[in-house]
Parts: structure tokens; C-alpha cells; sequence
């Protein structure tokens, strides 16, 4: 068989074509559209600007409950990784409990973590407190709390969103920055770890307590 | 001559004082820790420094109540501008540290990890568990690497078992909370020269000021302190202060009597240029000799001036004396010296090296009171007049005439008291109760401060052990055949028992080989093939070579290990050439653990596995210390006894030991009945109880009880009274015991003596 040299390049092309855009199609379904802030889209913003962007304001806040569903992006797995369960927020207590596939609970009160996995161990992970206390003040929209930790930017892309870029040692340890996003309450936002894995928690509210 | 002599002596004692304080060899120090005894065992004191040591410079603030976290931002910023405060930034690099351990992936099994490997649900559950968690540094550092999660979880363990404390925003925090309270802590460094006694007390002083400053702002903070700084502030102040009130107190009470009885000024001259040849004395010999001298010591050494005004009144009362025999005296002195000094030289067999920095203090000073009265005093003093003091005199013969009176009763007083003594002790059995307390002069705020901070940051009934091997590998196989055997225990208690040491980070190589194996096994058997199918993930089981300490003491998680061992390299090749000479000591933390668990937990390790707690090793010497004292005063007093009997008769012997027994078995109990259960210090008094009553009964034996012997012995114990009894107003037990036991012991023989005394002889 005689087949030119041209004609193998565009074979080669159009396999090559084919292979990329497969490629491509399986990373945007493994891989949502969210993207990390570079710091170039960055625009410094105050507590009472991103309140008045997002239209939350912590002085209002009551307790409340709901569900969440929890979706992490690995870059080793080919499909997102997702839990779920339901929460509980008050001024002085936070209940985490994850539902599915496997049940653990983190209870925040009064300054004391509670954690208890599918094996009844009650050794909480070593940032869990951190974590806990983090996710608290998230969902309430506490960002007067959450600026101790984290500088507010502009999110660009999406108006009911803000970036949160950590300042403190302890934060930058395990998060690299995160997207709240909101209209009067919180409803999702993204953590990008240090690898730039992400997890994705989207809330939904049952009702106010 | 004699006077010549005596300004050489000052003059060449004055050179060498001034030798000492320029050259700066004078070091004083207030560290209640190096009073302590020391291990016997030279690898375990020098790992005792190793992991103890720097724990010297720490200084803990905590916070609580309801502006907590304002009262620590406050105190940080308030602190900052001081040069003591040092407070080394937390960068905890997860990220290194798990990248450290990626390439021993198949031999680092956490225990979790372990559990979850019987089966593939479990491991599908434990693993799926660590990808639900939120956020995981540690598997997301490793997931590309080590899809099995072994390293990941291995390294999370490592991490949750470095202490009580984690940071939120910037903050440590405890992780266990008190009554719901969060606590914030704030823990910095202060430099060595900190711990110097004049600065100590500057820098506690400053911090407090801080202190106060926040609570002022926020009163519904609780603000605690503790740290060695504060202890060496708090003893080092209290004990100047003891030095000077009591030195004070106790120099002017003698000065006034000295010029009742004497109404002469060179009679005060005399006895002040006496303590102050013996104060100089004592106080050279301590610099030359020790390279830093205790503050305590000097506290004890205050009773110098008791002692060395007993040698000046005997050679005044002689020289008053109408045909003055200093012979006689200063061969009563000579041997009362000696016998003072065997009495503190026998102080050094205790274990405190201060009590050997006493003992020098007093003998040369004692040798400084003597030269001087010997030379200069005889020369200043010679008035060669009569004490002319009626109400004197009168007082005098009423005390000879009472003393002779119960001479002529002798045998029946001596029964009685005999009888009392006894009956006493059958009915009052003296207990004994020697503490580490007993040498601290610290604050009940203070020590209460240490024991919550204890609590806080290390746990409830926190046990230490120290691991020794001759390898790391041994050490370390140790612990683990340890951790076994707190982990069959855990499983009937309520509480789980928590244990922290170097075999966190580094397993043994023998257990790295077991990990493998158990791996594999877990492979073969299909353990990770349901994770596989949920994830699309691919576990793969290496045999990587171990990890080692060699691999670990230059790493990024150096700084969490090396706290933990101590490596004592014998044979000069090197740690990575371990030979049998090298000794190993590895620190073993475990806490929720009683006594009695500890026992059956170590029981068959013989001595590779150690208990440490200091507090109750240095109680147990201290024990030990009192008990062995106490066969030492019988053999003092057998060879007392001896002398006697050889110089004096045995009836004399018998006389002089019954008295000795008598005093110090008076002074015991009376301090039991004040003070409560005696320790190792009322028994170090009844040594010198021994040294100075000695003196009495040989000045008695000699001198019998004429007018200048009486008064000259009624002086003596009437400076030693207010020399000892000041000390019974000491904060710190220890002096308060010693000063008690000796001054009720000084009555008791002031008492007794003349009633012992027989076949005198009259000078």
C-alpha cells in the first residue's frame, strides 16, 4: 500500500481531532465549567460590599436547616466523587451530617466539636474543627467572622458571587480560595484546595427553625 | 603579730572579693529545677535534657470566659513591642509532609488503615469516609500517588496526635474545651538570659503588667499564667527578700543584744567585723567553687551569722573575764568547729546540690569567724574590764542558780523527760511527707495556673516513659509491643487511652515489613477492588525500602520526631553507623492512663522501659535521702559518744548522747505537732541541731558553768533563736521546716546540756 505523505498527516490529524475532542468532551463532563479566579480578575471588596452583593446580612440571620449535596473534583477521578446530607445552623450550634454514601456527623456547640463517623470512632480529623467552624460561618453568611481568615474579591464572571482568597497560615494550609455564591442566602460555593481539587456544596433550605 | 595577721587575712579576703565580682565569677541563679537530683543514669538525665530542656523557656498564657479571643488579641498586640515576646509562627506544610512520605507508600500503615483492610465493604466505607470529608489536605497531597489512601491516613495520624492544640484564624486553641469554653493560648519563647535572677523578675513583671492591662479591658476574660520564668521571678524575689528582711531582722536583734550586755562599741565592732570576715569567706568560697550559686543556698547560708557570732561571744565573755584563758577558749572553738563542720559537711550526702553550696557557705565562713577572732578581735576587744551591767549580772546568777538547781535534780528531770518523750512517740507516731512542693516558694495562683495549663495541653493523668535500646529499632519495636499492649487494654475502658511518641512517624522496620505484607495480603484478597469500580482508581502495592531515622532527621517532619528521641552516639561513627555502644532513648507520651494501668502496661520491659515523672522520682530521693540521713545521725552520734567517752568518761558519753537523742527527739515532735508530717528538711535540721549542740556540751564540759561560759552560751543560743526562728516566716517549706526543727531543738539542748554535763573540768 502507497499512501502519501499528505494524506497520513491528515489522517493523523483527523485521529489526533477525534482523540483531543473526546478528550476534551469526558474532561468537561468529569470537570464542571468552574473555574479558579486568577488573581488578575481580582477586585478588592469590603464586608458591606459583598453583603450588599449578595443581599445577605448577617444582622438578619436566623437559624435554619436544610440539605446540601457535596460534589469533589479530583483530577485522578474521572467522574465527581458525591455525598450528601443535611444540616443544622444556629447562632451557637452547627450539625453537619453526611448522609450518603457513608454517614459521619460533625456537631459544632458552643465551641466544642463533636464527630462521629460510619465506625462510631469520635476521633475527629485534624482540621475538622477548623473546618467546621469555617463551613459555620459560610453558611450563615457570616463575613464579618470570615475576614479574620479570608480577603473578599469580586467574582467577574457571575453577579451573585465572591471569591475568598485565605490570609491566614492555618487556612492557606488546606484552601487555596473559595466561591460563595448567593441571593440573600447562601447557596453554593466551591473550595479549591492547594492541588486545585474542588468541591462543590450546593444548599438547598427546608425551612426557617 | 596576731593583729597583723588578722589585717592580712582581711586584705587578702578583700583582694580576692574584689577578684570575684570583677571577673564576674559570682553567678547567682533562681531555677527551682536545678535544685533537683540529678538521674543517676547518665543517658537518661542527658535525655532528660534533651526533651525537657527547652521547655525551661517556654512561657503559656491562656484565655478564657466570654472575651476570650479579644483578651488574646489584645495581649498579642499589646506584647509585641517587648523584647521577650517571641512567639515563632505555626507554618504547618502538610503538603511536604505527605510528599515526604509518598515514596514509603506500602509499609506505613496508620491503625484505621489496618481495621478497614479485613474486607472490601470496610475499606470501600473508610475510604469513601476520607473523600466525603470537605475538605482533606492529606488525601488530596497524596490521591494522585497513593489511591489506596494508606499514606494520607498515615499521615493524618501522625498530625492529630501532635498535641492538644490547633489553630483557628491565626489562634492556638485548645481542643479540648473547658465547660464549653474555648480556650486561646498564646506560648512563647524567652531567651536564657530571661531565666537570670534579676531579669526573671523584670520580665515576669513586665508580662504581668500586660496581663493586667487586658483584664482591665475585658474583665470577663480569665487570664493565666505559668512557666519557669514565673517560678524562678516569684522565688527569687521572695528569697532576696528573705535574705535581707531575715538577715536584717535577725543582725539587728544580735547588735541590740550585744550592746545590752557588752554596753561597748568595740564590743559591736568586734562582732560585726566578725560576720562580716565570715560572710566574705563564705561567699568567695562560693564563687571560686560553684559555678552558679543558688539563691536558696544563700537563704540557708543566712544562718552563717547565727553561727559565727557564737565563736565572737565566747572570746569577748573570756576577755571581760578578770584572768582571761583564750587558750581554753579557742580550744573549745576549734573543736566546736569541727564538729559544726562534720555536722554540714554530712548536708552534702543529701541529693541537692545546694545543700553542698550551705555547707560551703558555713564552713568557710566559720573558718573566716575563726581567724578573725583568733587575730583581731582579742586586740580590738582587750578592754580587760569587767562587764559592769546589774540587771545583767542578776539575770545571770538567777540562770546559774536555776541551772544548778536542776543539776542537783538531774536524774529525776532526765527520767521525766525521757518518760515524756517516749510516751509522746507511742502516742504520736510522726509521719513523713517529702514533696517537691517543699522546695517551692511559688504562689497558690501559680502552681493552680500550672496545673490547668498541664490538664489543657496534655490531657488528664498524663504518664511519661522513657524507651531505651541500643538501636533506634529496638526503641522503637519497644514502643510498639507498648501501644499493643494500651490497645488490649483501651477496649475495657471508657476513656481511650492516647499515646504519642516517635513511632507515630516512624514505624519499626519490622512492622514497615508486616505493613507490606498485610498489603499484599489485602490485594490478593480483592480489598480495594470495590474502590477500584467506584472510582476508576488503580491501587498498586510497592515494596519501597523503609523509612528510617536517618531518611527522617533532616526532613520537613524533623521538627515533630527529633523532640521525641534522644540519640547517645558512643562509638563516634555517626548515627548512620549505629553500633552496640550508642544508646537510644525515645520519649513516650501517654495520657487517660492511672498508676496502676502503667504498672501492668511496662511490667516485663525490666530497664529498657523507664517511668519518668519527676515529681515523683524526686519525692522518692528525697524519701530515700531522709532515711538514709537518719542512719547517718545514729553514726554522728556513736562517734560524738566515743570521743566523749574517751576524753570525758563513759558517764559523760551516756550523759552527752541522751541529751543529744532527747533534743533532737523534742524538736521532731514539737515541729510534727506544729507543722504536720516532717520531711527531708526537719531531718537535715536535726543535723545541725546535732553540730551545734555538740558545741554546747563541749563549752559546758569544758567551762562548766561559770558566769562567763553561761553567758556566753545563753548568747549563742539566744542569736541562733532569732537567726533560726525568723526563718520559720519563710514562704517556701523547705526553709520554714529546717528553721522550725533547729530552733526548737536549740531550746530543747539549751535546756538539756547543762544537765548532762559531769566530771567537769574547771579551767
Amino acid at each position: 500500500m502507497n499512501i502519501s505523505f499528505a494524506k497520513m498527516a491528515s489522517h493523523l490529524f483527523v485521529l489526533f481531532y477525534c482523540v483531543f475532542s473526546l478528550f476534551s468532551i469526558n474532561s468537561a463532563i468529569a470537570d464542571n465549567t468552574v473555574i479558579p479566579t486568577t488573581s488578575a480578575d481580582k477586585v478588592s471588596l469590603s464586608v458591606e460590599q459583598v453583603e450588599n452583593r449578595l443581599q445577605i446580612n448577617q444582622g438578619g440571620f436566623v437559624s435554619q436547616q436544610g440539605d446540601f449535596i457535596q460534589r469533589k473534583y479530583f483530577k485522578v477521578l474521572k467522574k465527581p466523587f458525591l455525598s450528601s446530607g443535611n444540616f443544622v445552623i444556629s447562632n451557637d450550634e452547627f450539625i453537619w451530617k453526611t448522609r450518603k454514601p457513608v454517614e459521619s456527623a460533625i456537631t459544632f456547640n458552643n465551641g466544642e466539636l463533636y464527630f462521629k463517623d460510619n465506625s462510631g470512632s469520635k476521633k475527629a480529623p485534624a482540621q475538622a474543627s477548623t473546618i467546621a467552624q469555617l463551613l459555620q460561618h459560610l453558611i450563615a453568611g457570616n463575613f464579618t467572622a470570615l475576614t479574620n481568615s479570608f480577603a473578599f474579591y469580586d467574582d467577574n464572571n457571575t453577579a451573585n458571587c465572591v471569591t475568598l482568597k485565605p490570609k491566614t497560615s492555618s487556612m492557606t494550609a488546606f484552601i487555596e480560595q473559595i466561591i460563595l455564591c448567593g441571593d440573600k442566602q447562601v447557596d453554593e460555593f466551591v473550595l479549591f484546595d492547594k492541588n486545585m481539587n474542588r468541591t462543590e456544596i450546593s444548599i438547598s433550605y427546608n425551612k426557617e427553625l | 603579730m596576731k593583729r597583723q595577721l588578722g589585717l592580712i587575712q582581711g586584705l587578702v579576703a578583700m583582694i580576692l572579693l574584689v577578684f570575684v565580682l570583677i571577673t564576674g565569677k559570682a553567678k547567682f541563679q533562681a531555677d527551682i529545677l536545678s535544685l533537683l537530683p540529678q538521674n543517676i543514669q547518665t543517658v537518661v538525665q542527658d535525655a532528660e535534657s534533651h526533651f525537657f530542656d527547652g521547655n525551661k523557656r517556654h512561657v503559656f498564657i491562656s484565655f478564657s470566659g466570654t472575651d476570650a479571643k479579644l483578651s488574646h488579641d489584645q495581649f498579642f498586640s499589646l506584647s509585641q513591642k517587648n523584647p521577650w515576646f517571641n512567639v515563632k509562627a505555626i507554618e504547618l506544610d502538610l503538603e511536604k509532609s505527605v510528599q515526604f512520605y509518598l515514596p514509603y507508600q506500602g509499609v506505613l500503615l496508620a491503625d484505621n488503615f489496618l481495621k478497614a483492610l479485613s474486607s472490601p465493604e470496610s475499606y470501600l466505607l473508610f475510604a469513601s469516609q476520607k473523600l466525603t470529608e470537605i475538605v482533606n489536605p492529606f488525601v488530596s497531597a497524596s490521591i494522585a500517588q497513593d489511591p489506596s489512601l494508606s499514606t494520607a491516613e498515615f499521615v493524618e495520624q501522625a498530625f492529630a496526635k501532635n498535641d492538644g492544640l490547633a489553630l483557628e484564624d491565626g489562634r492556638l486553641i485548645t481542643t479540648s474545651s473547658l465547660k464549653g469554653q474555648q480556650q486561646f493560648i498564646i506560648i512563647f519563647t524567652i531567651d536564657n538570659e530571661a531565666l537570670n535572677v534579676n531579669k526573671a523578675i523584670t520580665v515576669a513583671q513586665e508580662i504581668k503588667q500586660v496581663i493586667h492591662q487586658v483584664e482591665k479591658q475585658y474583665p470577663e476574660s480569665v487570664v493565666k499564667y505559668s512557666g519557669v520564668l514565673f517560678h524562678t521571678a516569684e522565688n527569687s524575689s521572695q528569697a532576696k527578700f528573705e535574705m535581707s528582711f531575715f538577715g536584717g531582722l535577725s543582725l539587728l536583734a544580735m547588735l541590740v543584744m550585744v550592746y545590752f550586755v557588752f554596753r561597748s562599741k568595740t564590743a559591736l565592732f568586734a562582732v560585726i567585723l566578725t560576720i562580716m570576715n565570715a560572710v566574705i569567706y563564705g561567699f568567695i568560697a562560693l564563687a571560686l567553687l560553684f559555678d552558679s550559686v543558688h539563691i536558696i543556698s544563700l537563704v540557708f547560708g543566712v544562718t552563717l551569722i547565727g553561727i559565727s557570732i557564737d565563736y565572737c561571744f565566747h572570746v569577748l565573755t573570756e576577755l571581760h573575764n578578770k584572768k582571761p584563758s583564750l587558750t581554753m577558749v579557742n580550744k573549745s572553738i576549734f573543736l566546736g568547729f569541727i564538729s559544726t563542720a562534720l555536722g554540714y559537711i554530712l548536708l552534702t550526702l543529701a541529693p541537692m546540690s545546694f545543700l553542698s553550696q550551705v555547707a560551703t557557705f558555713i564552713i568557710a565562713g566559720l573558718v573566716g569567724a575563726m581567724v578573725c577572732v583568733f587575730t583581731l578581735v582579742p586586740t580590738i576587744s582587750s578592754s580587760k574590764s569587767e562587764l559592769n551591767n546589774s540587771t545583767l549580772d542578776k539575770k545571770l546568777a538567777n540562770l546559774i542558780k536555776l541551772i544548778k538547781k536542776f543539776q542537783g535534780r538531774r536524774v529525776g528531770l532526765l527520767i521525766v523527760v525521757s518518760g515524756l518523750v517516749f510516751v509522746s512517740y507511742l502516742l504520736i507516731p510522726i509521719k513523713f511527707n517529702d514533696s517537691i512542693a517543699d522546695l517551692n516558694g511559688s504562689s497558690a495562683t501559680l502552681i493552680s495556673n500550672e496545673t490547668f495549663h498541664q490538664k489543657t495541653l496534655s490531657g488528664q493523668d498524663v504518664k511519661r516513659l522513657f524507651i531505651l535500646g541500643s538501636t533506634i529499632e529496638q526503641v522503637l519495636q519497644t514502643e510498639e509491643a507498648i501501644r499493643a499492649r494500651i490497645l488490649a487494654l483501651s477496649t475495657e475502658l471508657d476513656v481511650t487511652p492516647q499515646v504519642k511518641g516517635i513511632s507515630d512517624w516512624l514505624p519499626s522496620k519490622q512492622r514497615q515489613n508486616d505493613n507490606n505484607k498485610r498489603l499484599k495480603l489485602a490485594q490478593s484478597n480483592d480489598v480495594f477492588s470495590s474502590w477500584e469500580e467506584a472510582t476508576g482508581l488503580e491501587v498498586t502495592i510497592n515494596t519501597s525500602a523503609p523509612l528510617t531515622y536517618q531518611a527522617i532527621k533532616n526532613s520537613v517532619i524533623a521538627p515533630y520526631v527529633l523532640p521525641f528521641i534522644y540519640v547517645g552516639l558512643n562509638s563516634g561513627l555517626g548515627v548512620d553507623k549505629e553500633n552496640h555502644n550508642d544508646e537510644f532513648v525515645s520519649l513516650l507520651q501517654l495520657s487517660n492512663i492511672t498508676t496502676a494501668q502503667l504498672v501492668s502496661i511496662i511490667e516485663g520491659f525490666g530497664g529498657q522501659v523507664i517511668p519518668f515523672d519527676k515529681a515523683e522520682n524526686i519525692s522518692q530521693i528525697m524519701n530515700d535521702s531522709r532515711e538514709s540521713l537518719l542512719y547517718w545521725f545514729m553514726l554522728a552520734l556513736i562517734m560524738f559518744s566515743l570521743v566523749i567517752w574517751i576524753r570525758f568518761g563513759l558517764k559523760a558519753a551516756c550523759n552527752h548522747s541522751l541529751a543529744l537523742v532527747l533534743s533532737v527527739s523534742i524538736a521532731l515532735m514539737l515541729s510534727y505537732m506544729i507543722q504536720g508530717p516532717l520531711n527531708l528538711f526537719n531531718v537535715l535540721a536535726m543535723m545541725l541541731i546535732l553540730a551545734l549542740a555538740i558545741d554546747y556540751l563541749i563549752f559546758y564540759q569544758y567551762r562548766g558553768t561559770n558566769k562567763f561560759n553561761v553567758l556566753a552560751i545563753s548568747l549563742s543560743a539566744l542569736s541562733s533563736l532569732f537567726v533560726f526562728g525568723v526563718l520559720i516566716f519563710s514562704k517556701t517549706p523547705a526553709v520554714y521546716s529546717f528553721g522550725l526543727t533547729v530552733m526548737l531543738g536549740i531550746v530543747s539542748i539549751f535546756i538539756l546540756a547543762p544537765l548532762s554535763v559531769v566530771n567537769k573540768e574547771e579551767p
